[in-house]
């Protein structure tokens, strides 16, 4: 699953960790799931959208392979 | 700007008290090995010495499974495929172990073994996989 966590980190200009505590998880988490090494669950992907006032769909979206 | 009284982090709460779990069960442990052997005739006092071993093993699963519960679904991932990959080595160990002891290659196997190999190879695929998610 590809997602676009580190653009919409950068134009809020907020950092893994301060990303993680505001989703409440840790600073490894948000760069796991940055770099694709982990895909989260939907209800911790709903509050990464929710964080960035985007849809799910604008967050995260789905490849051939998944 | 009034200074806020901190409250205590739960997770380093948990941390401490994992850490205490884990010196209170090394201690039964060490304490009921060495006493067990000086009661031969009395079974109530090995039975409580074996039961406060069990009990300290008990209370640090207890304080272990809390402390993952309060981690986040990544860290909680880990913990899964680090469980599976401890359990599936061990179960390897054990049978490998049987085999070689039957083809008499190696004597019998302790039981201690068995569960002290699957905490440390826990620990160890919980670092590897730690270390390979990130």
């Amino acid at each position: 699953m590809k997602n676009r966590l580190r653009v919409l980190r950068a134009e809020q200009n907020w950092s893994q960790a301060e990303l993680g505590m505001r989703v409440g998880v840790s600073r490894q988490a948000i760069n796991a799931i940055e770099n694709g090494k982990y895909d989260p669950g939907l209800p911790l992907g709903m509050k990464i959208a929710r964080v960035f006032a985007r849809r799910v769909e604008e967050t995260f979206e789905l490849e051939e392979k998944d | 700007m009034v200074d806020q009284p901190k409250r205590p982090d739960p997770g380093l709460r948990l941390l401490t008290l994992a850490a205490a779990a884990s010196v209170l069960w090394l201690a039964s442990y060490a304490l009921a090995t060495k006493l067990l052997h000086r009661y031969p005739d009395s079974a109530m006092a090995r039975g409580a010495l074996a039961a406060l071993g069990i009990l300290g093993f008990v209370l640090w699963l207890v304080a272990i499974a809390r402390l993952i519960r309060v981690q986040d679904e990544f860290e909680r991932r880990i913990h899964l495929i680090a469980l599976a990959v401890a359990f599936g080595a061990t179960a390897l160990l054990v049978f490998a172990a049987d085999f070689l002891q039957r083809a008499g290659f190696v004597d019998r196997l302790l039981l201690r073994t068995i569960w002290m190999a699957m905490i440390a190879l826990w620990w160890i695929a919980a670092m590897v996989v730690a270390r390979v998610c990130r």
